[in-house]
């Protein structure tokens, strides 16, 4: 069962008319509809992963500055390094999410 | 084809109902778990201390069942709350009752979980320093009500979609309101409910190990979990802006999608940062009490660490706002 | 409850082309601020009027905000001599008494005393004066060209190709993550603050303002105003003290 006959059910339950566009919901509609709520998955969950390796980085670089703050400069910016490239996937995903949105919808 | 608007208003209060009540108590019941886990190792090393550990574990259970009390009390209200117009309820009510289920199911998961880190950790403290029960229990506390905070605001939309978004009718532009608010606030707050009661936990078994460094890591602990709420704050105000600011939202299914896809960027987009944020407080309150005088250090990486784990969730804000204002 | 709609549309919502009223001024945030700068002037006029050896209550908590946030900006700075430090004392001490007082003004039970910080303009400019702070501190002390350098990241420094390459990657990287601060840093305090008085407004309709909400005060306000005041000068004082190291 598909949206629109979802819709026309609800509606019909309702008793109303179908007077808004819901009735005429257009193939193209529904693709601009669709890479909406895909642009957001998208970002959603591509922030997933990041987000937590990150943060594991910062973790273990606050342990270790901990038991040797003389090298916490090189471990600042291995931490950095590191959490750059674990960044790169989040990028990916805004850069897919834009290109959804702008390009291909 | 008809359709009985009892039938409808029935299937809006139980898939709500079922996702506030299944989704909202898993999180607290995995943290009075960990907590009681935790309590009865501490009992096994150290039986003369039991008294102050279970009181310690009583008091921890019953601070970190809050947030699956806040999906107890929005759940029996979508089960029961009065329809407003009972002959023209349809889409919106459904959508509404959903919302409101999304948001507190998935808010309190979060939070539940969260305080129980504090709360097994400080029953772990014990254990190892049984003369210390007061501070450690107070501290723990604290951690807890912030980690709650998330699950607050999560509340607090849930009640706003059930007692003024009552709706008559179908209109894509509501239904997507309701469900976008809903999984904005909710998913949203999960991340930073975990990962606030993780730094929490962190500087309790830190305070439980070192109960002379109780100050810095105190402080270590709040402004880790007040960066850690940063993706939930970032839900909420998205949700807000739904809420409150979307009267000419294009009414037909593509100003559904892009309510829904906002809030699933916004939602889903905030529990990455808000654990990892979490992983990063938990070793930073930890170090800290380790090495107080090491504070500011400790602090400074923490804080980088956490800001840049966090600029994914502001890439998910910016898709969120992109696709309410720009497209 | 509209009013809360009207709050956000007024001067909230960004890429919006709603007229502000006021041509974007908002009269209850200025007025808002002018109360709480002129109270923090009177309170701590009080307090350090007569500087006695013993001091009176007054001039006891001046003196223990002053040396708590002595210690703290000292620490988190770690300049050899203690002038250097104290360069950027009055900034971050004046910070945290100005927010702190800001976000209990809401307690205040009349309709004319707002939160200023529950408006995007106050903290998106304190976010925005801590960055410029920050980044004309690090244009001081590494000196333009070191400041530069440092965003095109770690593996700059280091000899062969591979290290300036690198820059293409990390250069975009640092300067979103340098803006993502101050979204960050401003929108925290915003909403915190907004969402607890949003939250005190929507408990208090559904409760027919009976008690619930003075507990929700208590935390909302006086707990989250201290802990936000708190972490928004931490975040203010790390970003200065990262961006001279």
């Amino acid at each position: 069962m598909d949206l629109t006959t979802l819709m026309t059910i609800v509606e019909a339950g309702v008793g109303q008319t179908a007077d808004t566009a819901a009735s005429a919901i257009t193939g193209v509609d529904l693709r601009t509809a669709g890479a909406m709520i895909g642009a957001g998955i998208c970002m959603g969950f591509g922030a997933i992963g990041p987000g937590i390796g990150e943060g594991y980085a910062a973790g273990r670089a606050c342990e270790a500055i901990g038991r040797s703050p003389e090298n916490a400069g090189l471990l600042t910016r291995t931490m950095l390094i590191g959490q750059a490239v674990s960044e790169s996937t989040g990028i990916y995903s805004l850069v897919v999410a834009l290109l959804i949105l702008f390009v291909m919808r | 084809m008809e359709i009985d608007p009892h039938h409808i208003e029935l299937i809006g209060r139980l898939a709500g109902a079922g996702f506030a009540l299944g989704l909202g108590g898993v999180g607290a019941a995995i943290g009075m778990g960990m907590a009681a886990g935790s309590a009865d190792e501490g009992i096994m090393r150290q039986p003369q201390a039991q008294s102050s550990m279970l009181r310690t574990m009583l008091i921890g259970q019953a601070v970190g069942g809050s947030p699956s009390i806040f999906a107890l009390v929005v759940g029996l209200l979508i089960l029961f709350v009065p329809a407003m117009d009972l002959a023209h309820v349809g889409g919106n009510f459904i959508a509404m009752l959903v919302g409101a289920g999304l948001a507190v199911g998935f808010g309190c998961f979060g939070s539940g979980v969260g305080c129980g880190f504090p709360a097994a950790a400080a029953c772990e403290g014990l254990a190892r320093n049984p003369s210390r029960s007061s501070r450690v229990t107070s501290v723990m506390v604290i951690g807890q009500a912030v980690a709650q905070s998330p699950a607050i605001f999560a509340t607090v939309i849930a009640l706003i979609l059930l007692f003024f978004y009552q709706h008559p009718g179908t209109d894509w532009a509501m239904m997507g309101i309701c469900v976008g608010a809903g999984i904005a606030i909710g998913a949203g707050a999960l991340g930073p409910g975990w990962g606030s009661g993780m730094t929490a936990g962190g500087a309790m078994s830190g305070i439980g190990h070192w109960p002379r460094s109780h100050g810095v890591t105190l402080r270590t602990m709040l402004v880790g979990q007040g960066v850690c709420e940063t993706p939930a704050i970032f839900g909420m105000l998205v949700a807000f802006i739904m809420l409150f600011a979307m009267q000419n939202l294009q009414n037909d299914i593509v100003g559904f999608a892009k309510a829904v896809g906002a809030g699933i960027a916004v939602g889903f987009g905030g529990i990455g940062p808000g654990i990892g944020s979490g992983i990063a407080g938990k070793s930073g309150a930890e170090a800290t009490a380790t090495r107080p005088r090491l504070d500011a250090l400790v602090l400074r990486t923490m804080l980088i660490g956490q800001a840049v784990s966090q600029s994914t969730a502001i890439y998910a804000l910016i898709i969120a706002l992109v696709l309410l204002y720009v497209i | 409850m509209e009013h809360i709609g009207e709050r956000l549309i007024w001067y909230y919502v960004p890429f919006t082309d709603i007229a502000m009223p006021g041509g974007g001024l908002n009269v209850l945030t200025v007025f808002n601020t002018i109360v709480t700068m002129v109270t923090l002037w009177v309170l701590f006029w009080l307090g350090a009027r007569k500087r006695a050896e013993v001091p009176g209550p007054g001039q006891a908590v001046v003196e223990m905000i002053v040396g708590a946030f002595d210690g703290l900006v000292a620490s988190s700075l770690e300049f050899e001599e203690r002038e250097a430090n104290r360069k950027f004392f009055p900034l971050i001490t004046a910070l945290f008494v100005f927010l702190l007082l800001s976000n209990y003004i809401g307690f205040l039970p009349t309709q004319y005393f707002e939160e200023p910080t529950a408006d995007i303009n106050t903290t998106l400019s304190l976010g925005i004066m801590g960055m410029a702070i920050a980044t004309y501190c690090g244009c001081r002390s590494k000196g333009v060209l070191g400041y530069l350098a440092e965003l095109c990241g770690p593996m700059w420094a280091e000899p062969g190709i591979a290290g300036k390459l690198s820059a293409v990657f990390f250069f975009p990287l640092n300067v979103i993550g340098e803006l993502s601060k101050i979204v960050s840093i401003s929108f925290r305090l915003f909403g915190n603050i907004i969402g607890g008085s949003i939250i005190i407004i929507v408990v208090s309709q559904l409760t027919y303002n009976l008690v619930v909400p003075i507990g929700l005060d208590l935390f909302f306000v006086f707990f989250v105003g201290v802990i936000q005041a708190f972490v928004f000068t931490m975040l203010t004082l790390t970003y200065i003290s990262v961006g001279i190291k």
